[in-house]
């Protein structure tokens, strides 16, 4: 097919001349037969017809009719617009907070959901784990890893990982502690990543006791080896021990779990978590993380079936004791839904809140399209008798919508750029490519779409009115004030009660989000989170193998900091609370049966070791007994203190003061491995907010040293001006040691609560703007019933009714229609809510205290909204209202 | 509700399957004016058949469209200069395919209206 570019002036001219030709020559014809000029040019035309319609007729064949109509129905939707200026700054308004909420929201649900992980062929990727059912966690043993590598048939390939090793990095600039991951040789293979510089670990440098290597991220190799390409084969030293640089990683590359790794080493993983030494039997229990990629054709249910089949066999090889431990059940996960599984129902949850929040700004545009059509009624009639088709004034209106949506959209993308902001600034930081969110093509396409879907679906309301509309009846009412049938009106009313029932279900959603938030914020934590500053110190072992050396290290740091003016008292902990590396240990009470580890439930207690000022530092109640203290030397008697949890679990009846246990804590060499309760203290949250207290055992750190410890400081000053003060006091012992994690009690306590935050905040904002759109459209949905009722207002008021029956008339109909409209609301949350429950906290999906609160609330703003339009009905001047036609 | 412009076009849609063709048909002698084919037609057919110019030029346009004729302006010795259409490849094509519809449509009315003969075909 041709297309012809030419102006259309020129190809318009250039037709009439065709067709003056035709003439001309028809005429010269007919004077060559004998015609005068005159008789000529009459029979010429006559015989050709009509002339204009001939053209007009030509030019449809060009295939340009619906273009040159659309232009002509734009610049007329533009007309429009611009003659009801305050109308139109209404409905641009509205549509651009619906479309600019959907677009921030799907640029966000987009780069976090719906995008493939950045690895080869993704989809075929899975995360495996084994849970232990008496341990309530996820672990794989080396031996289960080994089992599941060897003798699967499902995984073209298999690797494991763990992401929670930390290397200092010394000699390269300040000494700097960097976030590394253990690997097998297979992981980048797994994943199907290439190092961008360099080579993938072999598998000599993957087997225990091999050569140290390490492969460097992007971002390391810029900011510390400046790029240099001759990084590879450099020697480079982590916790002081030499490893050799030999490859980098590429720069898009993104570690697993959403934690960032700084560098990869080979995890050197024997084949079994037993070994013995000396005649005991040692079992190293490292948490594995197994990433593999399924053969082509094979399942998820097929490679659970495997797992647990070898599990079974692998089991059967454990010593008998260490049984209960592996009562192991396969979980097998595709690694997307491992990656995303945990924000993928908030976020769900917002795509469909702010859908909603579309829908309702639809509804009332629509609402004032319809006022605004009824107004144009006799416009459409007149139209209608000069020959235009239904169709051609659908389309009419249509486009006038969607030119109305379209121009809604552009300020929408303004306003989705601002949340867009918003968002990345608060959001909690465990949603994974969240970076990558933006006002992409991707997300502009839709936005075009979502502006153009939006434009027709208010556009129909009027359209659907238009098709109603009786010519000869709208012509022959000749006043202005026609009044919108009955039909108008009850669309209208359908679209406010359609309004309410949905703003009344992003209500409930958002006051059970922002409850729930108050509950989790209002638990206690068990310590005094104010004015307290925390950082990590890390002892390389090479450096620091005795128990001394650890010992004398923290104690000298402890009473260095002690002494810093602005401190009021410091400690250090081995695992802090909230989000401290948890350390387990089973517990062997004097005078009790022993142990049966075979049982689910082995006697277990977390286990700790503090500084005696850890526990003023945190104002860690106590509540029998006394604390540790300088008396828990390395050489008296081992002391521990015990929280309530271990007192209510091991001595519901006792008391606990005096009484002895063994435990996996190993004491000074020699020393006796029975540890005596001296005192009890307050519970502290050990794993998030939310998390259950474990029975817990703090030993001293003299007693019990440990080579990575937390600082604690209570502060009389703010406690961030510290952290310099604090570093050089840890330079001054060792000048390699960096001070890392540097983090306020404050600033851990919240970003805890980070998510529930974000959820409840977001939730909370697009309720309000839903709640306020439904106010805007109630308040118009009424105010125009009114002002097409001024005259029978006037006849009342005039017949004698009182300011009052007319008020409580008007209300009381604004007010049926919010009443059903929360009645629907109502059905609709106990339903949809439940979709919330994932995200609740201390608050079940149907609260009755939200739903009641809500209501209320959303019948206030209705009567406010119905109010206003009533009260001026009331002032109503009967004279003025009886000329009014 | 059909506007006059509606009332038109049904018109020129009756006779537009069979006018193309004759279009075609007759361009395939030479290059020929929007007057000159009208007349060529009416002519050829021994004045029978009387092309309405309010159809030819819509049909012409919309054949030079499809690319099966090409339009060219033209001088002309008399007077006012004109658009002279010719035949193209593909319109050649085109009248093949039109020539061999119209040849079995005209067969098949033809045995509708002389059933005799159709008989003793079978």
């Amino acid at each position: 097919m041709k297309f012809t570019l030419w102006p259309r002036g020129q190809r318009n001219k250039e037709l009439t001349e065709e067709i003056q030709a035709h003439l001309t020559l028809a005429e010269r014809e007919a004077m060559e037969s004998g015609k005068t000029p005159r008789e000529a040019h009459h029979a010429a035309r006559k015989e050709f017809g009509n002339v204009g319609l001939a053209e007009e007729v030509t030019r449809d064949a060009w295939g340009w009719r619906w273009f040159e109509e659309m232009i002509q129905d734009v610049r007329y939707g533009v007309r429009n617009m611009l003659r009801t200026p305050g109308f139109t700054v209404v409905t641009i308004l509205t549509l651009a907070l619906g479309i600019g909420a959907n677009t921030a929201i799907f640029s966000v649900v987009d780069a976090v959901l719906f995008r493939a992980l950045p690895y080869h062929d993704a989809d075929r990727l899975v995360w495996a784990t084994n849970f232990v059912a008496g341990q309530g966690q996820n672990l794989v043993f080396a031996d289960e890893y080994a089992g599941w590598r060897t003798q699967n048939h499902v995984f073209e390939s298999i690797a494991a990982y763990s992401a929670s090793a930390e290397y200092t990095l010394t000699g390269a600039g300040t000494p700097e502690r960097l976030r590394g991951a253990q690997v097998t040789e297979s992981f980048l293979n797994v994943l199907g990543v290439r190092p961008q510089l360099g080579r993938n670990f072999s598998p000599e440098e993957d087997r225990p006791a091999g050569p140290k290597t390490v492969i460097l991220s992007d971002a390391i190799w810029r900011a510390n080896f400046g790029a240099a390409p001759n990084v590879i084969g450099q020697v480079i030293a982590l916790d002081d021990a030499p490893y050799t640089v030999i490859g980098v990683l590429p720069r898009d590359f993104e570690f697993l779990d959403n934690s960032p790794a700084d560098l990869l080493v080979p995890f050197q993983l024997a084949d079994s978590s037993i070994q013995s030494s000396n005649g005991r039997v040692m079992v190293m229990i490292q948490p594995l993380s197994v990433v593999a990629r399924l053969r082509p054709g094979a399942t998820l249910s097929g490679a659970l079936t495997e797992l647990n089949a070898i599990n079974k066999r692998v089991l059967g090889n454990l010593p008998v004791h260490l049984r209960g431990l592996g009562d192991a059940q396969a979980q097998v996960f595709l690694l997307h839904d491992h990656e995303i599984g945990n924000v993928r129902p908030a976020l769900l949850v917002l795509l469909g809140v702010v859908g909603f929040v579309l829908l309702i700004a639809c509804a009332n545009v629509a609402n004032l399209q319809l006022a605004r059509a009824a107004a144009r009624e006799k416009e459409v009639a007149i139209r209608g008798a000069l020959g235009a088709g239904r169709w051609r004034l659908a389309r009419l209106l249509l486009t006038e919508s969607s030119a109305v949506a379209l121009v809604g959209g552009v300020a929408g993308l303004l306003l989705a750029a601002w949340v867009l902001r918003l968002i990345h600034r608060f959001a909690p930081g465990n949603i994974p490519h969240l970076h990558s969110a933006g006002l992409d093509t991707r997300v502009l396409l839709f936005t075009l779409g979502v502006s153009l879907l939006t434009g027709i679906l208010f556009g129909l309301a009027p359209v659907l009115a238009a098709f109603r509309v009786s010519l000869n009846n709208t012509l022959k009412e000749g006043s202005a004030q026609s009044g919108s049938g009955a039909g108008t009106r009850r669309a209208q009313r359908a679209l406010m009660v359609a309004e309410i029932a949905l703003s009344f279900v992003l209500f409930i959603g958002a006051g059970l989000l922002v409850k729930s938030f108050h509950q989790l914020t209002a638990i206690q934590p068990g310590f005094d989170p104010h004015g307290v500053l925390t950082a990590r110190v890390a002892l390389p072992l090479d450096l620091y193998q005795s128990v001394d050396l650890q010992r004398n290290f923290f104690q000298q740091l402890v009473e260095r900091l002690q002494a810093l003016p602005g401190v009021a008292s410091a400690g250090a902990t081995a695992s802090i609370p909230l989000r401290g590396n948890v350390m387990m240990s089973t517990v062997q009470i004097e005078g009790q049966p022993p142990t049966d580890f075979s049982s689910a439930n082995v006697p277990t207690a977390r286990v700790n070791s503090v500084t005696p000022g850890y526990f003023a530092a945190l104002r860690i109640p106590l509540i029998e007994g006394r604390l540790l203290d300088a008396r828990d030397g390395a050489n008296a008697p081992n002391s521990v203190v015990v929280n309530q949890a271990f007192v209510h679990r091991y001595f519901p009846n006792d008391d606990p003061l005096g009484k002895r246990f063994t435990a996996g804590l190993v004491p000074r060499s020699g020393g006796p491995k029975l540890w005596s309760i001296v005192g009890v203290i307050g519970d502290t949250k050990q794993r998030g907010l939310a998390g259950d207290i474990m029975p817990e055992v703090t030993a001293s750190a003299l007693q019990w040293p440990l080579f990575t410890m937390t600082l604690v400081l209570r502060t009389s000053v703010e406690p961030l001006s510290l952290v310099s003060a604090v570093r050089k006091q840890v330079s001054h012992l060792d000048k390699n040691l960096p001070l890392f994690g540097v983090q306020t009690m404050d600033d851990m306590l919240s970003a805890e609560v980070a998510s529930q935050r974000f959820n409840a905040g977001a939730l909370a904002g697009f309720a309000g703007l839903a709640v306020l759109l439904v106010a805007v459209g109630i308040y118009g949905v009424m105010a125009y019933a009114v002002s097409q009722r001024t005259r029978e207002m006037g006849v009342r008021i005039a017949l004698g009714a009182g300011a009052g029956n007319v008020l409580r008339m008007i209300l009381g109909q604004g007010l049926r229609l919010a009443v059903i409209g929360v009645a629907l609301g109502l059905a609709a949350s106990f339903v949809l809510t439940r979709m919330l429950s994932g995200l609740l906290f201390g608050v079940k999906a149907t609260d009755p205290e939200t739903f009641i609160f809500v209501t209320g609330a959303l019948l206030a703003v209705a009567a406010v909204a119905c109010w206003i339009p009533a009260w001026r009905a009331t002032r109503v001047d009967p004279v003025i209202a009886l000329r009014y036609e | 509700m059909t506007s006059p412009k509606e009332r038109y076009q049904n018109r020129t849609e009756i006779l537009q399957g069979t006018l193309d063709m004759l279009i075609l048909q007759t361009l395939q002698w030479g290059p020929r004016h929007g007057y000159g084919l009208s007349k060529a037609i009416r002519t050829n057919s021994g004045e029978i058949l009387k092309v309405d110019t309010g159809s030819l030029y819509p049909a012409l346009h919309r054949l030079e469209r499809k690319g099966w004729i090409a339009a060219e302006w033209k001088d002309s010795e008399v007077g006012p200069r004109l658009r002279v259409y010719r035949l193209t490849k593909s319109g050649r094509k085109q009248l093949v395919s039109e020539r061999s519809r119209w040849q079995r449509i005209t067969a098949a009315i033809a045995g509708i209206m002389n059933p005799a003969k159709k008989e003793s075909e079978s």
